[in-house]
């Protein structure tokens, strides 16, 4: 096909096949550098377990340390 | 005065709401009480004229407690209410699931609330406490045209005419149900105790807005009949009373443990689904304590290590309401219309008419970033 006898309806569809090929090579880019779907599980279950055990440590609700007291105080007699 | 011994405190659970008790005993002793109801359905504003016809006894107490305390500062109620919008969700959060399950652990308040067969209805308890609550932040709530005072007059006779109801049926073991001790040691559970559950819950509080929402229900504890003298004086005397009262008297009962289930699945109910049931639970018992938690039978779940990410996850979401006005207008808007809808499926549309009991029937509920504010410690003054 010579170059000349290209239709106006021609130009955008190589345009647009352009825009599609360099959108889906971004996209290989992109999946090549993510980690799989294994990783990804793996990491957030580290981050999981990390964030229980710092909330693990958090300081009682006010309402168990006057019920503590009272439980002590029952068990004194 | 926040030297709140056992002596002073039994000084209070002899005190009832000396103005209301004689009002309700008056009418009743007149047969006035359904005459009363009636005309008073329809008074529901501050400033409309008192129905004709109205009972002596009635018209002399509506006269009497029409305008709020004189010493109001109305510039702190205005910062009140600004912190009330600011956390409308998380309040609503915290009176839920750490204020009723406060009251329930509460042995004699459970029973109280069981006597007056309100344990089966727990979802108008708390449409009638959150309706009182929303009339309570409305812009101009003590005008011409606010809804609180008339509602707040209504609760008062609500309680006095549960006091006369127990003691002439003999159903109470004390001398004054609902006496001066319990009506404070609820004010402290409605502020208070929903400051610390909002500190619980990760929601960054300014030390301003503590002391306004706490000046706020000091106000509302005057209006409902709560001896002025007797109302701990700011936050730090609210602990030591708070304390105090809790350590005096919490403990398992039946009717708690009762309640805690009632209150449970009315929240599965209006959440839709089963597979978010087991955060409320959850919620309850990082809220309140295990130990508390386990005297109301709260169900353990596997919730119960995830939920105490919660308060990271808010605090998430306020780095992101500072993020601009936009975002903060976004997060008012859901804040707004997830209060609504907790309110409007409680009341089902409905208006609350805190109506007199003519007797203990079984369809009637008591009403029974940068500065951070902290709840003060543990009271050592509590025994």
């Amino acid at each position: 096909m010579a170059q000349g006898e290209n239709t106006p309806g021609d130009e955008v569809l190589y345009l647009a096949a352009g825009v599609a090929d360099l959108m889906a090579e971004g996209m290989r880019g992109l999946f090549r550098r993510l980690p799989g779907l294994v990783e990804v599980r793996q990491e957030l279950r580290a981050r999981g377990e990390l964030a229980l055990r710092r909330t693990g440590t958090a300081p009682e609700a006010h309402m168990e340390v006057l019920a503590r007291q009272v439980a002590m105080r029952k068990l004194d007699g | 005065m926040d030297d709140y011994t056992d002596e002073y405190m039994d000084g209070l659970r002899l005190k009832g709401d000396p103005l209301a008790d004689a009002t309700v005993d008056a009418l009743f002793t007149g047969g006035e009480v359904g005459r009363f109801n009636t005309l008073m359905r329809w008074f529901t504003t501050s400033g409309q004229a008192l129905p004709e016809g109205l009972p002596d006894a009635a018209r002399d107490y509506l006269e009497a407690t029409t305008t709020p305390p004189d010493w109001v500062d109305w510039g702190v109620m205005e910062q009140a209410r600004q912190f009330f919008i600011d956390n409308n969700v998380h309040i609503s959060t915290a009176l839920s699931f750490a204020a009723m399950p406060a009251c329930y652990v509460i042995p004699h308040v459970s029973r109280l609330l069981s006597a007056t067969h309100s344990l089966d209805y727990p979802a108008r308890r708390m449409a009638e406490t959150g309706q009182f609550t929303v009339y309570l932040m409305q812009p101009g709530a003590f005008e011409a045209g606010g809804r609180f005072l008339p509602a707040a007059q209504k609760v008062r006779l609500l309680h006095a005419s549960i006091r006369r109801h127990l003691r002439q049926e003999g159903r109470w073991p004390e001398p004054v149900p609902i006496c001066q001790e319990d009506m404070l040691g609820g004010l402290m559970m409605f502020s208070l105790q929903v400051l610390d559950a909002l500190h619980r819950m990760g929601v960054h509080i300014t030390p301003q807005g503590a002391e306004a929402y706490y000046y706020a229900w000091r106000v509302v504890g005057v209006i409902l009949g709560c001896d002025p003298e007797t109302i701990p004086a700011d936050l730090q005397a609210a602990r030591h009373f708070s304390d105090q009262y809790m350590t005096r008297h919490m403990g398992p009962s039946p009717e708690g443990a009762h309640l805690t289930r009632q209150l449970i699945e009315m929240y599965e109910q209006v959440v839709p689904g089963t597979l978010l049931d087991p955060v409320v639970p959850a919620l309850i018992r990082y809220l309140i304590g295990d130990t508390p938690a386990d005297w109301l039978e709260v169900p353990r779940s596997r919730w119960d290590s995830v939920i105490k990410i919660g308060p990271a996850l808010l605090g998430a979401l306020e780095r992101f309401e500072d993020r601009g006005p936009w975002a903060a207008q976004l997060s008012d808007r859901l804040g707004h219309l997830v209060t609504m809808l907790e309110l409007s499926s409680l009341t089902r549309g409905r208006v609350m008419h805190y109506a007199i009991p003519q007797e203990l029937r079984a369809d009637f509920g008591v009403p029974a970033p940068t500065a951070r504010w902290t709840p003060p410690p543990p009271s050592h003054k509590a025994r």
